[in-house]
């Protein structure tokens, strides 16, 4: 009889939530060949799973201006390694695109600021590693995805030109790029002070 | 003594969560079963709790203990030997040296290695073309550019094809790029009442997006027992986020199996929800309706 009704009511959670928008935990599937694009010198890398606190949860969802999804308990975070030194970092995050979900890696570096004289996050490539987009091609050319590098988490995002035909999915990837550059801010960077 | 020993494993265990090196997570897979619009089963198809430790030295990633244990209320069916119970420890070497995997794993043939069968409905051919998905051995696995390479020596536990699949030894090389994914395998076993007789198989596997799409195929050929065919399995997105999949596979071996499916799934956070039809060319049990919950913690 329970099972009966579980089955009921998933019947109607799936007719209620039809438009809702999943994005979720997020792996790296092909780190071993994708480090080669992402960090031409890297020799290793170390898997952590981050975790987070409610205040940290909150800061998150304040930089980033939306609510993180109740299935993103953590998230997944790479240390790149050129023998025993430091030299990036990667995350990665699935999200909704137009036709199912776009999973997004993302390498940052670090790079030493002038004006700020002190070092800063910065992208340094952006790779889709699965999607289902029609306009795929598009979606992950350097036209597009090269739009990404040299940002930090203080930049803006609104001058990046959309792909035509799929500007949904191309608004998703930078949502995504964004939540993950955050992300690294308040549960890497920050930790770290 | 026992004691200090179960407090070492425990601070270990939770020193590793603090320093993020361990991933825990689970899952539930209930499902509401049709048999011939007639006969009605529910069933915990399974339930996991999945643990995942990395070991990383100042070099990076070196070892990935992976214990996934399960329960269901059919623990000893094909099904669930098919999907659940992995096992295994990875010795990963430097970037583009081998790794080796010793434990319990899926077999690195055709289909299995690429595509994720764990919650799908929809009948698979591995089932009928090789009696064998998961067993205990040793594999060393890697890639050269585009190039990938598994070979596995297994015990041929957990086949669900006995007499054939003893100390079966699996081989696949794959290629590996933006347009496409295929792969080429080997598996040659011998026969646990007759040493002289060996089960070989060979197979095509291809996966291709032609986006939405993705579309994915196999074919497999063997000899003693003879048989030959092959499967198709088409991913495609249907309306709202509900993603669809269709398949069809066909297997000769004495007799001609035949079955096609369609199976259509909502994912929502926590929770997936799924319908699937499935026609196989049995005399009994030739279509099932199932419904399925999953669960994931």
């Amino acid at each position: 009889m329970k099972l009966r009704l579980l089955f009921i009511f998933n019947i109607l959670f799936l007719i209620f939530n039809f438009s809702v928008a999943h994005a979720g935990v997020c792996i790296w599937r092909f780190p071993d060949k994708d480090i080669q694009t992402l960090f031409s010198k890297a020799t290793g890398y170390k898997t952590e799973v981050l975790t987070y606190s409610k205040p940290e949860r909150v800061k998150i969802e304040s930089l980033l201006g939306a609510k993180l999804d109740d299935d993103e308990t953590k998230f997944n975070l790479y240390r790149i390694y050129k023998d025993t030194t430091k030299i990036g970092l990667v995350l990665t995050h699935s999200v909704k695109g137009q036709y199912g979900a776009i999973e997004v890696v993302v390498g940052l570096t670090s790079k030493y600021d002038t004006i700020l004289k002190s070092h800063k996050t910065v992208i340094g490539n952006v790779l889709i590693q699965r999607d289902r987009e029609i306009q795929s091609k598009d979606l992950r050319s350097s036209k597009y995805l090269g739009q990404f590098i040299g940002k930090t988490v203080k930049s803006k995002f609104d001058n990046i030109t959309l792909v035509s035909g799929a500007e949904k999915s191309s608004q998703a990837i930078i949502f995504s790029v964004r939540k993950l550059l955050i992300v690294q801010k308040v549960l890497d960077q920050e930790r770290k002070k | 003594m026992k004691y200090r020993f179960l407090l070492l494993i425990c601070s270990l265990f939770f020193s590793s969560i603090m320093f993020g090196a361990v991933d825990i997570n689970g899952a539930i897979d209930a499902r509401l079963e049709i048999t011939d619009f007639k006969d009605m089963m529910y069933a915990l198809h399974g339930a996991e709790l999945n643990i995942k430790y990395t070991y990383a030295n100042e070099g990076g990633d070196r070892l990935l203990a992976f214990v996934q244990i399960p329960y269901s209320s059919h623990i000893n069916s094909d099904m669930f030997l098919e999907h659940y119970g992995d096992a295994y420890l990875i010795v990963k070497g430097s970037l583009k040296q081998p790794n080796i995997r010793i434990g319990r794993f899926d077999i690195p043939f055709g289909l299995i290695k690429t595509f994720d069968s764990h919650t799908t409905l929809l009948p698979q051919l591995f089932d009928k073309s090789l009696g064998l998905k998961k067993d205990i051995g040793a594999e060393v696995f890697g890639f050269y550019k585009m190039l990938t390479y598994d070979v596995s020596f297994t015990h041929g536990f957990n086949s669900f094809d006995m007499p054939r699949n003893d100390k079966p030894i699996t081989f696949r090389l794959g290629l590996e790029t933006d347009a496409i994914n295929c792969g080429v395998s080997y598996l040659n076993t011998t026969h646990s009442m007759d040493d002289m007789a060996n089960t070989k198989r060979i197979g095509l596997d291809i996966e291709k997006n032609i986006n939405p799409f993705v579309i994915r195929g196999e074919a497999v050929l063997g000899k003693d027992p003879d048989g030959k065919g092959f499967s198709v399995i088409i991913d495609f997105p249907v309306f709202l986020g509900i993603d669809g999949r269709g398949s069809g596979l066909i297997w000769k071996e004495n007799t001609t199996y035949q079955a096609y499916g369609l199976e259509l799934r909502k994912e929502m956070f926590f929770l997936t929800v799924g319908f699937g039809f499935t026609h196989t060319s049995e005399i009994t049990n030739k279509n099932l309706l199932v419904f399925q919950t999953i669960v994931k913690i």
